[in-house]
């Protein structure tokens, strides 16, 4: 007796939500089961972070420790929930671990039901009668075997023991290394330091570009305009550094040679030259005196004035003008020789009495001093940028090294160190030899002797022996104070005259300045010389070995 | 096709019920018996193959006295001939006198027939037999006669004394449902068998079914249903029997020579749908499959000479088989 159409219908019906209810947890307990057999892998892989964290600097290891534990989450996730598990998968495994002998997946592959789950679901209409009759014989064994089975009981949740284990070996390793300190911390405290130093000097860079920007000077726009560019690039360069002391070191320096290059020479004693000459010239027109800033363009007054005076003038008065202005002519011969020029002129028309020439020579002296002015204002912008530029670099090159020391001795020596250094380039450059920077990046007074023990040549001493190191005192007029060396021009090399601001180290308390104070100093230096000139790679061990021994 | 006048319930009781009343004859050999009734139910053909005096006539006969069918019995020898076991025309002569042939029907109408040591019969008496089995009709003179159904030819062979004999080609063994081997009773069967068979009282079996009755109960059997990734597993036991076969186990590329025809996919479908309802099943498990599988194969693998050779026998490479070909896939492969 065949069951009604409808019976059948809902003992379909019951028999898919049953599977799909059996689906339900099959799939949770293998979302369980593959977790716990693949957990090792991603702690696994964060110990390996770790350990690499361990070799080479990370950033953030502990976040790129977590990762693999995402991702693994998100595959277990994704395998536990996505997989596909058609009815007929499920009845198959139901049979399999429940040894229902295959009563589920015959009734889901052979009921028309499921057939479009199953290709192969034979449509009962061509079946004879008796196989109908036992195909619902088998859907109705089968749906009381499934009424029994409860989920729960039949599928309980498992775990992979073994691999648990190795995954909790694992983890403790983990945790040991990320706890255990790591040397390599060190180095990325001095990274971000770099970098925070980087962003330091990349902002106050970027104030004094908008300085200059902002100005109303007598800067020549198309100079101003590629000072502008350099600062705003090496700005850029700075913010983006990663915190690589190296790179932001290179940077700064490239730059500093580049405005250095432009720095004329005389151009302080110039500054001072012109400025005598407008006091002379200013005092010759009988005109009151201004101050300093004033004094070149009052200087063009005078001129103009000393021309409209000579009309009135006798023999002897023009003489003596002329000779008074012949002999300015050839104190600015060396430092402006188109004023002096004009002054000559000047001079000469004066002599003559011709008028006319004496305007034009008036004239000439006057744009002449205007094109000095405008010239001085540009190496007085090119030197604040320089000296901005040293500062950052000074501070990128101390950032995250001896921390606690650095700050200790940095009220008492930054100034003195930068002026140190200045000076040792003045020294370099009074020599003439072909290259300023090889006299600037020398370390002062052969400090690098002096860290050796006579007895021991090879072997340095220990640190500890030597709590401070002697530093000589540069002879000059006097400490911190402006000196200014003419340059020379010869054929051998460019002469410069270099500007001296503060003491060298040990200048204003005592000849002896502690070791760690200094060493810094020397160690960045070297690292320039390097840098810039070349020298064999096996040197270059030789010196980072060297200074790496001598660390404080 | 009308519904059928049995349901699975009395399949499988008449079934148990025979088996039963068998079993009061024959001590033990429970896998012999269910294996003969399987093949029974099956419309198939059994080969026997045991040492003389382990009760296979005692078997069919009781087999048919169960079942309330009639039973012959030849004993193959070789100066068989054809006519012996088909029949013949024989010259009567009627009332009348008036002379006309007459068809003598040979011992093969029967619907149990017991072919005893059928390898002793030369293969021209063999082949007679074994179209018999195969068509379940004969052919005298031209005429065509069917056999009564249900027919069932249990053909036995001594494996010992092999002289003189004419074994079955395997064309001709690929014929039999089953093969199955006959054990040699335990202790406690022989004692069984003593006290059964010596004393005052023989017991006497019950007419549980008749001919109808297993017509009907094999019509049903077909119509067991089975899911095709079931019946794919037979496919794939029956592919891995073949040395050439990428998922055949490393022991049948070894020692087989000839792997097993359809017939015996065939052999294990159907035997499996039988014990799926002796079990109370309506449909076929890979269990069933791999219970039918030994006396499904065993006489349809021809080993090498190497196997012959290390005494490999075709029941272990069945076994290997079964043991590697799981249900899902090629658990894998030896190389």
């Amino acid at each position: 007796m065949l069951p009604t159409h409808s019976a059948k219908q809902g003992e379909l019906k019951e028999l898919r939500e049953l599977l799909i209810r059996l689906g339900r947890r099959l799939r949770l307990r293998d979302g369980l089961l593959t977790a716990s057999r693949t957990l090792w892998w991603a702690v696994l892989a964060a110990a390996l972070v770790q350990l690499l964290a361990r070799l080479t600097p990370l950033e953030r290891a502990w976040l790129w420790s977590l990762a693999p534990f995402g991702l693994w989450a998100v595959l277990v996730l994704g395998h536990a929930l996505l997989r596909p598990m058609p009815l007929l998968r499920v009845a198959r495994r139901c049979d399999a671990e429940l040894s229902l002998k295959e009563r589920l997946s015959t009734a889901v592959a052979l009921q028309p039901t499921f057939q479009p789950l199953v290709v192969s679901a034979v449509e009962p209409s061509i079946l004879p009668v008796s196989h109908s009759s036992l195909l619902h014989l088998q859907l109705h064994d089968t749906l009381s075997t499934t009424r029994a089975i409860q989920p729960r009981q039949a599928f309980p949740l498992r775990v992979a023991g073994r691999s648990l284990l190795l995954a909790a070996v694992l983890c403790a390793a983990t945790i040991a290394l990320a706890v255990i300190p790591n040397p390599m911390d060190a180095v990325l405290q001095e990274r971000v330091a770099v970098r925070q130093a980087a962003q330091e000097t990349a902002r106050k860079i970027e104030e004094l570009r908008e300085t200059i920007a902002s100005e109303d000077t007598e800067l020549d726009d198309e100079q101003r305009a590629e000072l502008l560019r350099q600062l705003a690039e090496l700005a850029r360069k700075l913010r983006e550094n990663p915190g690589q002391r190296e790179q932001a070191l290179a940077d700064l320096s490239a730059l500093e040679e580049t405005l250095r290059r432009q720095l004329e020479p005389g151009a302080e004693a110039r500054q001072a030259a012109l400025e005598q000459l407008a006091a002379n010239l200013a005092k010759l027109a009988g005109q009151q005196q201004t101050d300093e800033q004033e004094s070149l363009n009052q200087a063009a007054q005078a001129l103009a004035d000393l021309a409209a005076q000579m009309g009135e003038m006798d023999a002897a008065q023009r003489e003596a003008l002329a000779t008074t202005l012949q002999q300015m002519a050839s104190q600015a011969a060396a430092t402006d020789p188109a004023l002096a020029q004009a002054l000559s002129a000047l001079a000469e028309a004066t002599r003559q009495g011709d008028t006319d020439a004496a305007a034009q020579a008036a004239q000439n002296g006057a744009q002449a001093l205007r094109q000095a002015e405008s010239d001085l204002a540009m190496q007085r912008t090119l030197a604040r940028a320089l000296n901005s530029l040293q500062n950052g670099r000074q501070t990128v090159a101390r950032a995250g090294q001896g921390q606690g020391q650095g700050q200790a001795t940095t009220g008492q020596s930054g100034q003195g160190q930068q002026g140190q250094n200045q000076g040792q380039q003045g020294q370099g450059q009074r020599a003439g030899g072909p290259g300023g920077t090889q006299a600037r990046t020398l370390p002062p007074g052969n400090a690098s002797g002096r860290a050796q023990d006579p007895n021991r040549p090879n072997k340095p001493v220990d640190v500890g022996e030597l709590p401070s190191v002697y530093v000589p005192r540069e002879r000059g007029e006097g400490s911190g104070e402006e000196e200014f060396i003419p340059g020379q021009e010869g054929s051998e090399g460019q002469t410069e005259t270099r500007q001296q601001e503060g003491p060298l180290p040990g200048a204003e308390t005592a000849v002896l300045v502690p070791y760690s104070q200094v060493y810094y100093e020397y160690l960045e230096t070297a690292a320039q010389a390097m840098e810039r000139e070349y020298i064999p790679a096996s040197l270059k061990d030789y010196v980072r070995e060297y200074f790496s021994r001598l660390e404080p | 096709m009308s519904e059928l006048p049995i349901t699975a319930d009395q399949f499988r009781e008449t079934a148990l019920a025979i088996e039963r009343e068998v079993g009061k004859i024959i001590v033990g050999q429970r896998e012999l018996v269910r294996h003969t009734l399987l093949t029974l139910l099956a419309g198939g053909n059994a080969l026997l193959e045991g040492v003389p005096g382990l009760g296979k006539t005692m078997l069919i006969r009781t087999l048919a006295q169960v079942i309330d069918c009639t039973f012959s019995r030849i004993q193959f020898t070789p100066d068989l001939m054809p006519a012996d076991i088909v029949g013949t025309n024989i010259i009567v002569e009627d009332e009348s006198g008036r002379r006309a042939f007459r068809f003598e029907a040979g011992p093969i109408f029967a619907n149990l027939v017991l072919a005893d040591e059928i390898n002793r019969a030369t293969p021209k008496t063999q082949s007679a037999l074994l179209e018999a089995m195969q068509e379940h009709s004969v052919t005298v003179a031209k005429t065509t006669r069917p056999l009564a159904e249900p027919f069932f030819v249990l053909a036995t062979q001594n494996p010992l004394e092999m002289e003189g004999t004419y074994p079955l080609p395997e064309a001709q063994l690929d014929r039999f449902l089953l093969k199955l081997d006959v054990p040699f009773p335990s202790e406690d069967e022989l004692v069984e068998i003593a006290d059964r068979t010596t004393g005052v009282e023989i017991p006497q079996p019950q007419v549980v079914a008749d001919g109808p009755t297993i017509v009907a109960m094999q019509e049903l059997a077909r119509a067991v249903p089975i899911a095709p990734h079931v019946t794919a597993y037979a496919a794939r036991l029956l592919k891995a029997t073949h040395p050439n076969d990428g998922h055949a186990p490393s022991i049948v590329r070894r020692y087989v020579r000839y792997g097993a025809s359809p017939r015996g996919m065939q052999a294990m479908i159907l035997a499996g749908k039988i014990i799926a309802l002796l079990d109370g099943r309506y449909n076929v498990a890979f269990d069933d499959l791999r219970a039918a599988a030994l006396p499904a194969l065993r006489h349809r693998l021809i080993l090498n000479f190497e196997a012959q050779a290390e005494g490999i026998t075709t029941d272990e490479v069945i076994r290997e088989i079964l043991r590697e070909v799981v249900a899902g896939e090629t658990v894998g492969q030896k190389k």
